[in-house]
This record gives C-alpha cells, sequence and structure tokens, in this order.
C-alpha cells in the first residue's frame, strides 16, 4: 500500500500539470499575501498596525458596530449617500458572484429608488437630484474611513464625519455628535476619541445647538477652498428610524441583486466593526493578537484566506490530469484488470494528489513564519510556533479534500476532463460573496472560509463553533465524494455505466 | 487448469456481440480468429472481467468470472492497445503494477530479462519503441505469474523480428499455463497455437485444434494460372485467397467448393488462413 502511495506520488510529480499547480499557487501567494509581514512589521508605528504598541496605552475606541447607536447613524448617512449617487448617475453596483456588475434601472425601478430617497431624507425630486453627486462608488468605505480617519491627522476628512454630525430622525428629534477629545500622544501623532452620539428633542436647546453647528460649518466652510459646496449639498436629515431604514436597503438591494452596497452582508462588513485594514487599532484587537494569536495566528489566516480561492479551482487540473491519464495513456484496461480493489486504488490516489498539492500549500508561508518569528523573538513577544500548520490543516485542507474529491468524482464519472469545465461553473457559483470576505459569518455549505484582514481573532472565535462543524462537514462531504467514485469506479471497470462506442462502431459496420 | 465457457452473451444494448459461445480451453496456446468487429475483444475482455456477460457463465480452474477478485488474481492481461504512464521508468512501472497486483515485485529483473528490457529500466517509457512497449506489456502481464494469461493481438504493427520475439515469449509461457492470443492474422495461429476458436458475427464457429482447422479446406484450395484480364472470372468458380502478378499472367490460390474445371488449376494443401478462409465464406460443409 506505501509503495503504491508512494508511486502514485512520484507519477503526479512527474506530471507538468503538477508543477503548473504548484507556480500557480506560488502566483497567488506572492500576488495575494506577498510581504505583508514586512509592511506591516515595517510599520509598527502606525496606529493600524498590528504591532503597533501604544505608549500611553491608549488604542482607537470600539466604534461602527451597527448595535449601536452612533454605528447605525454612520451607516445611515454613509449608505444614504451612496444610494443618492447612484440614483444621480443611474448606476447600481453589486457582485453576484464576486465580481462587479453595475445595473442600470429602468424609469420605474429609479421612481421607487426615488420614493424611498424622498422618504429617508425629506428632499423632493429637485434637492435630490441637486445634491452632491461628487461622492466615489468607495463611498462606505470613506465614509468609514473619514470616520477613523478623524482620528488621525486629517482634518478635512474629520469635517466630513462633522457634517454628519446632526441626523434627524423620525418623531422630531435628532442625533447630535457631542464634540470629541483629542491630543497629540507621544509618537507625535494625533489621537482622537470621539463622544457618543446623542438624541435631542427639537428643542430650543438643539435648535441653539444647531445654530452653533452651521455657525461653525460656515466657519469652516470659509477656510476650506472646497468644501463649501459639498456640504450645503450633503445637508440632509435622516427622517426614518435605524429599522425602516434597513427595510428599505432590504428592498433597494433586491431590486440591484445579490451583494448590492446595500445588503445587510456589506453594511455589516463596511459598517459592522474596526476590521478594515486602515482601521486604527483598538485594545481589544491589540491583545488578540499578542494573546489569541499570538502574533503568527492572524498572518496564519490572512495566508489561508489568499489562497482560499486557488484552491477551490487549481487542484481541479491535478486530479482530472491524474485521472485522465490512464485513458490518454491507454492503461486503463491494464489497471481495470488487476486484482487491486478500486477502494484502495481511488483512496491512495485521493490521497496522493491531497497530499501532493499539499505540501506546497504547507511550505509557502515559511518565509513568513522565520520573518515573524524572529521579530517577535527580539521584542521579546511570544509567538504560536504551530500556527501556520494548524490553520493550513483545520482551515485549508478540508476545502482542498473536497475540491479533490468532487473533481476526482467528476473524472470518474464521466472519464473526461469535463470536471475541469465543471469545476470552474462551481467555482463561479460557491465562491464565497464578497459579504464573507470578512470572515466570522460562517455557514454550513462554505466550501471555502475567507478571512481577508489580519484582524478578527475574536470575530472569529465568537463563530467557532460554526467554523469547527463547517469544517468537519465539509471534511466528511469530501470522503462521501471519494466513496461515491469507488462504487462508480468499481462498476465501471466491469463495463457498466459506459456506452461502448467502439464495439457499437464494429457492430454497425458488420451489419452494413 | 482449464476454462469452460457456457452459453456465453454479450450484448450492448439491444446489439448483441457475443452469442452463445460454448468452448472449453485447455493447457497450451489458445488462438482466437476472427475478422475485425467479429466479437474477439468483447470475448476477452469477459475472460479479463472486464465486461459483465449479459448471459451464461465462464469459470477458470472452477471459479465463476463473478468473483472478479480471484479471477483477477490468476490472469493476466495485455489489451490491444496497451501503452504506460509516458514519464514512469520502465522499473517504476513493473514496481507500479505489482503494488496493483498485490505482489512484491521480485521477479521484476527476470521479467525484464526474459523480454530484454533490463538494460532500459531506467528509461522513460516514452522512449521505448512499439515494439519495446508491447514486451513491457507482457512483463506487466507476467508479473503475478497467473494461471491464465489473455493477450490482445499482441503483434499488431510490431516488424517480423519483434513478432517473432513475441511469440516466442508467449510460447514458452503457454508450456505451462493457458494463453489465449487474439489476432486477425491466421499465419500467425498457424506457427504458434495448438488450439483454436475462430468468431464471426459474435458467433464461434469454430473451436478445435489448428489441424482439425486445416483439414476443414483439405481439397478445396487451388492454385491458378490466369492471363491478367481473366482475373474477375474467376470469382464465378471460387473464393480468391491471394494472388501475385508475373507480369503476363496472375498466380492466384483459390478456394472452392467444388472441383476447379479451369485448365492449369492445381489442387494444393490447406493451411489455417485456407481453412479460415473457407469458414468465413462458408465454403466448408
Amino acid at each position: 500500500m506505501r509503495q503504491l502511495l508512494m508511486l502514485e506520488c512520484k507519477k503526479i510529480a512527474a506530471g507538468v500539470i503538477y508543477w503548473l499547480f504548484v507556480i500557480a499557487i506560488t502566483v497567488v501567494f506572492w500576488l495575494n499575501y506577498g510581504n505583508v509581514d514586512r509592511e506591516e512589521i515595517n510599520n509598527a508605528s502606525d496606529t493600524s498596525s498590528l504591532f503597533y504598541c501604544a505608549q500611553d496605552g491608549h488604542y482607537a475606541v470600539e466604534q461602527n458596530n451597527l448595535s449601536k447607536k452612533s454605528g447605525q447613524n454612520q451607516a445611515m448617512i454613509g449608505l444614504t449617500k451612496k444610494l443618492l449617487d447612484c440614483y444621480k448617475n443611474n448606476s447600481y453596483e453589486c457582485y453576484p458572484f464576486g465580481y462587479i456588475k453595475v445595473k442600470v434601472f429602468s424609469k420605474s425601478e429609479q421612481n421607487i429608488v426615488l420614493k424611498y430617497l424622498r422618504e429617508i431624507t425629506g428632499m423632493d425630486k429637485d434637492k435630490i437630484l441637486s445634491s452632491t453627486g461628487k461622492t466615489t462608488s468607495k463611498e462606505p468605505e470613506d465614509t468609514e474611513n473619514s470616520e477613523e480617519l478623524s482620528g488621525s491627522e486629517k482634518p478635512e476628512d474629520s469635517k466630513e464625519t462633522s457634517d454628519s454630525s446632526e441626523i434627524g430622525i423620525s418623531g422630531g428629534g435628532q442625533y447630535i455628535s457631542k464634540p470629541g477629545t483629542g491630543h497629540m500622544n507621544e509618537a507625535g501623532q494625533y489621537e482622537f476619541q470621539p463622544d457618543e452620539w446623542e438624541y435631542v428633542e427639537n428643542s430650543s436647546d438643539s435648535a441653539g445647538e444647531k445654530e452653533k453647528a452651521d455657525s461653525k460649518e460656515q466657519d469652516d466652510a470659509k477656510t476650506s477652498n472646497n468644501s463649501s459646496k459639498k456640504k450645503s449639498s450633503e445637508d440632509f436629515l435622516i427622517q426614518v428610524s435605524f429599522q425602516r431604514f434597513m427595510e428599505i436597503m432590504d428592498k433597494i438591494s433586491g431590486m440591484i441583486g445579490r451583494n448590492s452596497y446595500f445588503s445587510r452582508a456589506l453594511i455589516d462588513l463596511y459598517y459592522g466593526g474596526n476590521d478594515m485594514e486602515n482601521s486604527p487599532v483598538t485594545l481589544k484587537q491589540h491583545e488578540e493578537f499578542y494573546n489569541g494569536d499570538k502574533i503568527t495566528g492572524a498572518f496564519a489566516r490572512y495566508y489561508c484566506d489568499n489562497i482560499a480561492l486557488a484552491v477551490l479551482i487549481l487542484p481541479v487540473f491535478v486530479i482530472t490530469a491524474v485521472m485522465a491519464g490512464d485513458r490518454r495513456n491507454r492503461v486503463m484496461d491494464s489497471i481495470y484488470a488487476k486484482p487491486v480493489s478500486s477502494f484502495k486504488l481511488i483512496f491512495i490516489r485521493y490521497f496522493a494528489s491531497v497530499g501532493m498539492m499539499f505540501v506546497p500549500i504547507l511550505l509557502l508561508p515559511l518565509k513568513s513564519f522565520i520573518i515573524l518569528a524572529k521579530y517577535a523573538n527580539a521584542a521579546g513577544d511570544a509567538v504560536d510556533i504551530f500556527a501556520f500548520p494548524k490553520y493550513i490543516i483545520g482551515w485549508i485542507l478540508p476545502s482542498l479534500l473536497f475540491v479533490v474529491a468532487f473533481s476526482l468524482f467528476l473524472s470518474v464519472l464521466t472519464r473526461s476532463s469535463v470536471s475541469v469545465l465543471a469545476m470552474g461553473i462551481f467555482w463561479i457559483i460557491f465562491k464565497p460573496s464578497v459579504g464573507k470576505i470578512a470572515g466570522g459569518n460562517y455557514e454550513l455549505f462554505d466550501i471555502v472560509i475567507r478571512h481577508n484582514t489580519l484582524k478578527g481573532f475574536g470575530r472569529m472565535m465568537q463563530h467557532f463553533d460554526m467554523l469547527v462543524i463547517n469544517r468537519i462537514f465539509i471534511t466528511g462531504i469530501s470522503f462521501l465524494f471519494v466513496l461515491l467514485s469507488v462504487w462508480i469506479y468499481q462498476i465501471k471497470r466491469r463495463g457498466g455505466l459506459s456506452f461502448h462506442v467502439r464495439e457499437f462502431i464494429c457492430y454497425r459496420k458488420r451489419e452494413l | 487448469m482449464s476454462i469452460e465457457i457456457h452459453s456465453l452473451q454479450k450484448k450492448f444494448g439491444p446489439h448483441v456481440v457475443l452469442s452463445d459461445i460454448t468452448a472449453t480451453i485447455e493447457g497450451g496456446m489458445y488462438g482466437l480468429l476472427g475478422r475485425n468487429g467479429a466479437g474477439k475483444t468483447t470475448l476477452m475482455k469477459v475472460l479479463v472481467t472486464l465486461l459483465k456477460p449479459s448471459g451464461g457463465d465462464v469459470e477458470m480452474n472452477g471459479v465463476s468470472i463473478k468473483s472478479t477478485k480471484e479471477i483477477r488474481k490468476m490472469i493476466g492481461y495485455l489489451p490491444q492497445n496497451f501503452s504506460f504512464y509516458p514519464n514512469m521508468t520502465v522499473y517504476d512501472s513493473m514496481k507500479y503494477v505489482a503494488a496493483l497486483s498485490g505482489v512484491s515485485g521480485s521477479n521484476i529483473p527476470l521479467l525484464l530479462q526474459k523480454v530484454n528490457l533490463w538494460d532500459r529500466k531506467k528509461k522513460k517509457v516514452r522512449t521505448l519503441s512499439g515494439g519495446m512497449v508491447r514486451r513491457l506489456g507482457i512483463a506487466q502481464a507476467l508479473l503475478n505469474n497467473p494461471e491464465i494469461l489473455v493477450v490482445d493481438e499482441p503483434t499488431s504493427g510490431l516488424d517480423p523480428e519483434e513478432r517473432l520475439r513475441v511469440y516466442n515469449l508467449l510460447g514458452e509461457y503457454a508450456k505451462e499455463k493457458i494463453v489465449i492470443l487474439s489476432t486477425h492474422i491466421a499465419g500467425d495461429i498457424e506457427a504458434t497455437c495448438t488450439r483454436v476458436g475462430v468468431l464471426d458475427s459474435g458467433k464461434m464457429i469454430f473451436n478445435g485444434s489448428v489441424g482439425n482447422l486445416v483439414k476443414l479446406a483439405e481439397g478445396k484450395v487451388y492454385e491458378v494460372i490466369i492471363p491478367k484480364g481473366a482475373k474477375e472470372t474467376i470469382k464465378d468458380y471460387g473464393c480468391m485467397i491471394s494472388s501475385r502478378n508475373d507480369g503476363m499472367n496472375v498466380h492466384m490460390r483459390v478456394l472452392s467448393k467444388n472441383d476447379l474445371t479451369i485448365s492449369g488449376a492445381v489442387s494444393c494443401n490447406s493451411t489455417v488462413e485456407d481453412a479460415y478462409m473457407a469458414l468465413l465464406n462458408r465454403i466448408c460443409d
């Protein structure tokens, strides 16, 4: 058995397709992961770097959580601005299969959007059309960044946040952001801590505050050359509650298609946490990185994410080449007639293929591990030396097992390279949605797990049970497909499930 | 050591490819003759458990072919278009087949020497000539020292020297075991086999010794020399087996059910090819 396994591995290694796989996975690794370890270390003084250690112990404050009022308001403003922009340009983006798709609405659909915009902002059509359209298509990110940047060094951007600091809601009151506090830290960076949002009735007090805010805006407008127009045009008040707002978003999202900016998944992604690449590190994230991830864990997770999509498609070429090799090299009949059991042969081929593809996946992040271990050693920090193998085995291996098993099944069933085509379709359909790239929202049928950020250990741990169930489930399904392959192979070894073209042609010739 | 075939039938959908085949094959070399599409390969595939019979049964040394695992242990098979993984070395190919056959492979050096490939054991299969690949095929089929060796058209595409070498190898093995070989070259059967079966349209129209087959055409074979222009007229008298031009005249070998009355026609000794042609053209009684 060992001899057969070794020979199968040797056979795979002798094939061009296998080395193309190795090259492809290496390219994917370099393009996606590259030098993220070095960059993160080099940027250790940046507040967004996970290696950032605040001398005074002050880290960014948790914000933008949709369960909090402030986060909800942030989301409503950002999304409304985005919707205004989309409406005026009649251009609605979504990511149905992970790729961008721009949808143009019909007149009636535009009218529906207008109706919702009027409900949300209280503005009439003319005002809506004259409101700014200059916000970029990455508005949700920008909005979030402006929030985070308001905590760093960009006063102009932070002004945008202050623009949004007054949000009217139905009921006559409005949310007002209290001025935050800021100071220069020892590293010479400006740290800003925004205060909580406060609900204020439309009383004389609030009116007074509004006036103050208006006059402040006017002052800002004088000092800022480019912001006066923008500010006035962005002046809208949210007239609906967050619950109603989300209902509207659901409807609009339904009109646009899967994974639009207004879908729950993307709203959660952009406004639900602090894990965007440029978000300043919070104390919680700092502790998670050093105590939970022990440095290497975060990078291991990020590495797994970066090669996840490649693992969803590349192995199909290797296993298809292995199985198609029998037919192409005319060894099928010779092998079929041997006493080896179908179970043994298929499982050995399966494990040989998985093993051979797993080796480069396991070895690629070795350089990253050495860099991180050296750095941590110099800094006196603990690292998890098993983080990479642990994550690769727990996170990537089940996906690899599944893809190889499914491709094996198709190869055995069709005895052709149609499995490559089928897996291509499979890849398009089952590629995780954009809403899952930040991880955490695991589902049972997720073939690959996304986690496209170094942060988010806590979010992963929060849903760890589901993650484990998913990985076990995917592994189980994989073995089911291998068993099905064994069954089909066994039938085909005795001439079943085949249309004997050659014999039929001979028969027809004879008949004629 | 014997193979008992009882009323074997094989259908592909509605098409009957093998019909009511009954035969007993004992030790030695057994030849299967038949034109292309006669059912030789199908019969062989049934024997080596690659196809399930639609009816009837086959027993090898008392074991039914339904017991695929046992049957596969006692057979060696060289398919018609044998080849192997081109990137594997000759030695690794043998080791691979040994692993598939569940044997240690200790006889690999001996077998490679027998088929004259020992010097090329480290060469990749893709560098071998057609004849060498065929010899490798025989070596891999013999790895588990099978009781029954089934070889499907082992010499097609080989030059005469390689053909001879292959038949010598098979002949040697057939001294102690059963070797079933299929071919559509009647001369090969005559040179190597003791018993023969002739298949036509899925039916076994002859099963017996080579000598008995030859006897079927006795007295029905003639050599005729006729002018070139009269070549076509011979069809009225019988079936032409072969012809050779010598300028003005044509020398023809003709099968005729009745006495050939053409002037210059000489009765001659029959061969397996004559008998085979006589069977196929229904010239025999």
